[in-house]
């Protein structure tokens, strides 16, 4: 047993690895989740021993962001380091989206989510400020997909408009894996983030041999989904502990490092 | 190491696409690396599985030599004399080792009516089988209705969705021989632990989901959930091997 895959399965926590999810939630949605609080959020990681989780808050899916992206800071301030924010935006009104861009970033918030629930292409002009202000500051973008053809279009587009974004691929391999894993290859700024509730046995491996592992970031999905059953999934994965300490940590890392304040 | 026996794994059936089925000794080799110790099995994955007779030869044969597979066989109701009558199917099962009972209604073309599967459940719950019951053949307001028919028969609900906790509950709350299993896309924030809180850890299995979900997943979710080790160790093995236990043989 490898010594990650020992740790989990004994329950301890990942000390010293330097965990960083780059897709959590903040947030109520339809269905229930016993907890909604940042600090039972926090409580989870402590756990498991994830440090820091990048957040977004579900109010993106229903339009009043301000509300959201207003929780997500309280939670920042309230967790320093353990908690950071990704703006969320409705794409109404190309100025609001703009500006709350703008402030949000200002206050600490370290990339972008956007979800296209809403119908709205990616490459949504309301949403073009705003990609230009995370170029600039060569911040993550984190997308939610459900391998659609028209959303791979998209996503070639954005990655070779803005250059300096990584753009982060959420449920990569939802469907489609070795589509996923040729924009990967194709974009060396395009992340794969494979969270996905059923747990796709072999999900892991296939991208990372065929992205390559450096192009895989974890991201548990959590409040939405169970942060410890994602983990698993790295956990487990047919792949050398290196591989899995990449996945989980050190790609991540390197992602944060290049973020321009 | 806490002990873990697996509530929701397979292995043997085919769906579209799958050059070849994921076979026992794969299964097997996967639980050592994960020091799962034992495992209910039946045939999975189902899509593609139209003969419940030749799929439960098999599922005996793969079991036999390997002690650590205990078989949960498919049964249906033989309204149609296609089978053999079902106090007998329940015999014949629990002569081969079986630990509880697959139904798939809507795989095996029958409905939950008691005019249909009357027989069926009450030769269950004579046994006390445990009938093994899958979110995607049973909806929950399903498996209620079954439980309140049949309140001596343990009832195991896997496969359940991240999106149910709302309806599991009550279900749960309601019903005392209702069994869950996590595992599959059972992947909710602190849910394992509300199930814990709500209802007592005596009902909750560990399950896995295999062949189709990485097993990992299901075993890091129980560990690293906030419940007492007591808790953990009736999750991981102990309500299960219970429940196989209580089979009248």
């Amino acid at each position: 047993m490898s010594s990650l895959l020992d740790l989990g399965r004994r329950g301890e926590p990942l000390a010293g690895l330097d965990v960083i999810d780059m897709h959590g939630h903040l947030g109520r949605y339809d269905f229930a989740v016993p907890d909604l609080s940042p600090a039972g959020l926090v409580a989870v990681m402590d756990r498991i021993g994830v440090r820091t989780v990048l957040c977004s808050h579900l109010s993106c899916t229903r339009g009043d962001v301000h509300r959201g992206n207003q929780e997500v800071l309280e939670a920042m301030r309230a967790h320093p380091g353990r908690i950071k924010g990704y703006v969320t935006l409705w794409p109404g009104d190309r100025e609001e989206a703009t500006g709350e861009t703008r402030r949000r970033l200002d206050e600490g918030f370290v990339g972008l989510k956007l979800h296209n629930i809403n119908a709205f292409a990616y490459t949504d002009p309301a949403y073009a400020a705003a990609m230009a202000m995370a170029n600039e500051r060569r911040m993550p973008v984190l997308l939610h997909t459900w391998a659609a053809e028209e959303e791979f279009a998209q996503f070639r587009k954005l990655a070779a408009e803005y250059p300096e974004v990584s753009l982060l691929l959420a449920h990569a391999g939802v469907d489609n894996p070795r589509e996923y894993a040729r924009l990967a290859r194709d974009f060396e700024n395009v992340y794969l983030d494979p969270c996905f509730s059923m747990a796709p046995r072999g999900l892991i491996a296939q991208l990372a041999e065929d992205a390559g592992v450096e192009k895989l970031i974890w991201g548990s999905d959590a409040i939405f989904l169970c942060m410890p059953q994602q983990l698993g999934r790295v956990l487990g994965a047919d792949i050398p502990d290196a591989d899995k300490r990449k996945i989980l940590s050190q790609n991540a890392r390197k992602l944060l490092d290049r973020i321009r304040t | 190491m806490l002990q873990l026996f697996d509530a929701y794994s397979g292995f043997g059936g085919n769906k579209p696409a799958q050059r070849r089925p994921v076979g026992a000794d794969e299964w097997l080799a996967e639980m050592s690396r994960l020091s799962i110790g034992r495992a209910l099995v039946r045939t999975a994955p189902e899509e593609l599985d139209s003969d419940y007779a030749a799929s439960n030869d098999a599922l005996f044969g793969a079991c036999e030599n390997r002690a650590a597979l205990v078989p949960c066989p498919i049964l249906i109701p033989n309204t149609a004399d296609d089978a053999i009558p079902e106090d007998r199917q329940v015999e014949a099962v629990l002569a081969c080792g079986a630990g509880a009972a697959c139904l798939r209604p809507k795989r095996d073309q029958w409905t939950l009516s008691e005019w249909v599967c009357g027989p069926l459940f009450a030769a269950l719950e004579r046994r006390k089988l445990p009938a093994f019951c899958r979110e995607g053949e049973f909806s929950l307001a399903q498996v209620a209705e079954l439980a309140g028919r049949y309140p001596r028969l343990p009832l195991i609900l896997a496969g359940v969705g991240y999106r149910s906790q709302r309806v599991l509950l009550p279900l749960l709350e309601t019903f005392g021989n209702v069994h869950v299993s996590i595992g599959g896309a059972f992947s909710v924030h602190r849910g394992l632990e509300q199930l814990v809180w709500k209802v007592g850890p005596e009902r909750v299995l560990f399950g896995s989901g295999f062949p189709a979900s990485e097993p990992m997943a299901a075993v890091a979710q129980l560990m690293y959930s906030e419940v007492s080790e007591s808790q953990r160790e009736l999750i991981g093995a102990g309500n299960l091997s219970r429940l196989v236990g209580e089979v009248q043989r």
